[in-house]
């Protein structure tokens, strides 16, 4: 099976070239492969299994259905029409087909009857007769309106999969309708629906809005200037690709589209900006919330680092033909540039890591160690030597220079020990390096041997030991912005689970704070706020993860890659590199939080009392309504879930008002059915109570879209010119024509509409409409979403849909 | 050996729609992703198991495949290396530091230890002590041969990424050997 390797593979040759003992490690490692073992009638049963399969897959016909004419039937009313449910549409529970007799054709779903479907979750259907596949797809429709692709593992089962994450907390039916045919020519007697439930989503797990800025190096890091405004050190041209706004992402949709509507010619404040015209070069860009990019450097950089002193601010590595680098200062907009490294007549080096310490000097790092530069004269001190084999890259510096973590592979003279440390994650006790008679640690094994091992170098105290911190490795170390805290991925090891520890940088031999609730996924990169209260998780193919250092809380989450991340100042925004592009992401509050705010208390008792009127606990529904209202009275029995849609607050007179939305699931062959109640909420003393509930009575939930939740986000948080996103999310995938200013609307409590800051946009992924008005929500603002919303099967909302937003 | 890449584009396109020109890829490929599986898993069974989860996934993608400028092996060890990590989601790996350390005798340097083949292969469970990707980097570099950029197309990473993986991974053998020798010369 294997070929014989006579050739020693010079891509390693040269990779391995200053080391001859890996070289030749790595030969015998290549020469001493270890043969499998292999049953020789396997090789020839899979092929027999692969090719059979293969005959039944590989047939060549349309891949994917979406929403066929058939669909276009009145189908929501037909399917939900509890009537004709009776008469026509086979209702199947567990996966196991009620009505049909042996004989006839049939099909089943195992997830028909689930309550808790994942969003991700595919929809297998099972035929007991091969299928004409094309009458199958064409035969195929979910409610609510949801595109998807069919694929087939044989001819008798099917794979729906919807396009986009099915939306959370949601009944689903899927219906075959009974032209559905068999290769034989037979068809089902009736219509077949099958239902389930999608579950909740996760409590504070909001998706990321992202922004897209424009065009950035893969490899190029992302950055927030002195001014607060997001930027990349590498970029090639800074126009938004079209339609890429695909989300708020606060102050920075109001740049993009600023950008986009510029004319030729404009310069940017600093006067370096190439106007309208993509940049021929990468080059160093900051993006102001208004206005055009600002070039801080007409050559891309590897790293950079700002100050908040006098003068000089702006430090770059600004990479060179020969493969050195050159440290530029400048001012804070990109102007009056200085090279101050490396001196006439000196080698240069590549700088991978670069920090301002203080105002006149910076710290940078080379494979040949960490340096100091003064900025006035120029003089250069060593702070720490690494190994000369070494390629520094796994070197992390602190944002103010006065600490790095370096791996253990990159110290010089490392020796090797006997023990190994204790474990944080398992035992909570750091260890320290031993020393030595020089400040050289000792290399060291964790427990399951899984991790590197790197240390904490103290660069203001050339003498002091460097500290382990164990199990750590260079992709996965970050500072905190104040440079206070460092935090590092414990890899797994045998028996123990991957954990983030974090420690003062001040006390980096103290016991580790294990961060909660890190993620399930191998973590690749990881990143720290301002003052390390929150965390930001790059997690390779499963995207990215924003999440609260405290409590280990998930602020946001994104399906993006990040290569390079940074928090903005106030730690409210994301800045990231991924797919090619810099993209900004607000780390949105929980739906309806920031009115919430105002009303503090309020948000707690509303998820309390949905929660009572769904267990029909009658004892809370009383305890948390005022005197004289009679919430059991109005509360429906035998409700299947209850959320809130949105809130709005009224500090001034200390109410809530909030729409919540009650639902009894289908059950047997009972459709489900809904209600949209309104809740009022004041405070009573310290506390909050229900003073005013308006619910409807229950009914079928008519076809069309429905909106799932409202969310308003205030941004930037504290800035000069705030502007309100509103988010409104729908249970269908909806037609982007349908989306305009004209029908979803923001109306303040006289009925008068606020102009939105261009027409609103639309997510198909999270089925989310973005609305974006200057200023805040006044007081008694409401979301009208109109009858002209539009879902892919041409479904419209039955009524016009209101809901508070303001405070 | 390595199909003429015309002819591999060629068979490609026909595997989208002619089964008999996807067994022709797999003929060709089983022996790589069985061997790669393997040696990641070091068990018969496993590896089994992962040999027939790429190649049924690859038959049931096989209409979408779009060519990416890398061999069509590339992308059978992109979803064999995703089917291995869910592979060791679901079950530890077997091999640890401890396999290595059975292998390290105090007496000799970390090469003369190595030296000996029988001892060799065994010293191949040091890999197994890495950190995931720099595991897979070295088993795709050191037991495929396959190119950086290659083994950088099948992880998602840059060339220079999968360089400093393989160069660490190569440090962390060698430390780990180290380390063992260490240990047992200290008993």
């Amino acid at each position: 099976m294997s070929e014989r390797r006579d050739r020693f593979d010079p891509e390693l040759a040269e990779l391995l070239s200053d080391d001859p003992e890996l070289i030749e490690l790595a030969q015998l490692l290549r020469d001493s492969r270890p043969e499998p073992v292999l049953d020789p009638r396997f090789e020839a049963v899979l092929r027999a299994r692969v090719v059979r399969e293969a005959r039944t897959v590989l047939a060549p016909r349309p891949e994917r259905v979406r929403r066929p004419l058939m669909g276009r039937l009145a189908w929501g009313s037909l399917a939900l029409s509890a009537a004709l449910a009776t008469a026509a549409v086979a209702i199947f529970v567990g996966g196991r087909l009620l009505a049909p007799t042996p004989a006839s054709l049939a099909v089943s779903a195992p997830i028909a009857g689930h309550g808790q479907v994942n969003p991700d979750q595919a929809i297998t259907l099972s035929f007991n007769q091969p299928m004409n596949e094309q009458s199958v797809e064409a035969a195929l429709k979910i409610v609510p309106a949801t595109a998807f692709t069919v694929t087939w593992t044989n001819s008798e089962t099917a794979v729906v999969t919807p396009e986009h994450p099915l939306a959370a907390d949601t009944d689903y039916q899927v219906t075959v309708v009974s032209s559905a045919e068999s290769q034989s020519g037979q068809t089902l007697a009736t219509n077949t629906t099958f239902s389930f439930a999608t579950k909740p989503t996760p409590a504070g797990a909001p998706i990321l809005q992202s922004a897209n800025l424009g065009e950035a190096d893969s490899y190029a890091e992302a950055f927030w200037d002195a001014s607060g405004n997001p930027g990349v050190t590498s970029s090639t041209a800074w126009q938004p690709a079209a339609g890429a706004l695909t989300g708020p992402a606060a102050t920075a949709g109001s740049g993009t589209k600023s950008r986009a509507k510029s004319s030729p010619g404009d310069a940017s404040p600093s006067g370096t900006a190439p106007g309208l015209s993509p940049a021929l070069l990468p080059e160093v860009l900051s993006f102001p919330a208004v206005g055009t990019p600002v070039t801080l450097s007409r050559s891309a950089a590897t790293a950079v680092a700002f100050s908040t002193g006098p003068g000089h601010n702006l430090a770059l590595a600004i990479p060179q033909a020969n493969g050195t680098s050159v440290i530029t200062v400048a001012a804070a907009d990109g102007s009056a540039p200085t090279a101050i490294w490396p001196s006439a007549g000196t080698p240069g080096a590549p700088v991978t890591a670069l920090a301002w310490s203080g105002d006149n000097a910076i710290v940078f790092v080379t494979p040949a160690g960490i340096e100091s530069v003064d900025v006035t004269s120029f003089q250069v001190t060593t702070l720490f030597a690494l190994t000369a084999t070494g390629s520094a890259n796994g070197v992390v510096l602190a944002p103010d220079g006065a600490d790095a973590y370096v791996p253990a592979a990159d110290i010089p003279g490392l020796t090797a020990s006997p023990t190994s440390p204790a474990s944080p994650a398992a035992t909570g006790t750091a260890s320290t390096a031993t020393a030595t008679a020089t400040p050289t640690p000792t290399a060291t094994a964790t427990p399951g041997g899984a991790s590197e091992n790197g240390y904490l170098v103290d660069l203001m105290d050339t003498a002091a030991t460097p500290t382990l911190l164990p199990g750590s490795a260079g992709d996965v170390v970050a500072f905190s912005g104040d440079s206070s805290l460092v935090a590092w991925v414990s890899a797994a090891g045998d028996g123990v689970p991957q954990s983030v520890l974090e420690v003062p940088t001040s006390a980096p031999s103290a016991t580790p704070v294990s961060i909660p609730d890190p993620p399930s996924q191998a973590v690749a990169g990881l990143f720290l706020s301002i003052d390390g209260g929150e965390i930001a998780y790059s997690l390779g193919q499963d995207g990215l993860e924003v999440a609260a250092t405290g409590d280990g809380t998930i602020l946001g989450t994104s399906s993006d890659i990040p290569g390079s991340l940074a928090f903005s100042p106030d730690s409210t925004r994301i800045a990231y590199v991924a797919g090619g592009s810099l993209w900004v992401a607000t780390i949105a509050a929980p739906a309806g939080t920031p009115a919430v705010a105002e009303c503090p208390g309020a948000e707690q008792v509303l998820t309390q009392f949905v929660s009572a009127q769904v267990a029909g606990d009658d004892a809370a529904l009383t305890a948390l309504s005022a005197p004289g209202v009679d919430s059991t009275v109005d509360t429906p029995i035998g409700l299947s879930r209850g959320y809130a849609v949105s809130a709005g607050c009224d500090p001034d007179t200390a109410t809530l008002t909030a729409s919540a939305r009650l639902i009894v699931d289908p059950s047997g062959g009972a459709a489900g059915e809904v209600t949209d109640e309104t809740i009022t909420l004041a405070q009573v003393g310290t506390s909050w109570q229900v003073t005013q509930l308006s619910t409807p009575p229950l009914h079928a939930e008519g076809a069309g879209p429905k909106v799932l939740q409202v969310a308003v986000i205030l941004s930037p948080a504290g800035g000069a010119n705030p502007e309100t996103t509103v988010l409104v999310t729908f249970d269908s995938d909806l037609l982007p024509g349908s989306i305009t200013s004209a029908s979803l609307m923001l109306e303040d409590a006289s009925g008068q509409l606020l102009q939105q800051i261009g027409p609103p946009t639309y997510d198909a992924n999270t089925r989310t409409v973005t609305l974006t008005i200057a200023g805040t929500l006044p007081d008694g603002a409401v979301i009208v979403v109109g009858m002209s919303v539009s879902d892919i099967d041409g479904g419209h909302p039955p009524a016009p849909f209101t809901a508070p937003v303001g405070g | 050996m390595t199909l003429p890449r015309a002819y591999e584009d060629q068979l490609v396109e026909r595997a989208k729609t002619d089964a008999d020109a996807f067994g022709e890829l797999y003929d060709h490929y089983f022996g790589q992703i069985y061997r790669f599986a393997y040696s990641r898993l070091r068990d018969q069974d496993s590896a089994e198991e992962v040999t027939q989860e790429v190649f049924m996934k690859a038959l049931r993608a096989m209409p979408r495949y779009r060519p990416s400028g890398h061999p069509f092996s590339s992308w059978l060890y992109q979803i064999g290396s995703n089917a291995i990590a869910d592979h060791f989601r679901q079950q530890r790996p077997q091999s640890s530091l401890d396999a290595a350390v059975e292998v390290a005798d105090p007496a000799r340097s970390v090469a003369d230890t190595v030296v000996e083949s029988s001892e060799a292969r065994r010293v191949w469970a040091a890999i197994d002590s890495l950190p995931e990707q720099q595991r897979t980097a070295m088993t795709l570099k050191l037991g495929e041969d396959l190119k950086l950029a290659q083994i950088g197309e099948i992880m998602g990473k840059s060339e220079g990424a999968v360089k400093l993986l393989v160069h660490r991974g190569m440090i962390g053998v060698r430390q780990r050997l180290g380390v063992v020798v260490a240990a047992e010369e200290a008993l």
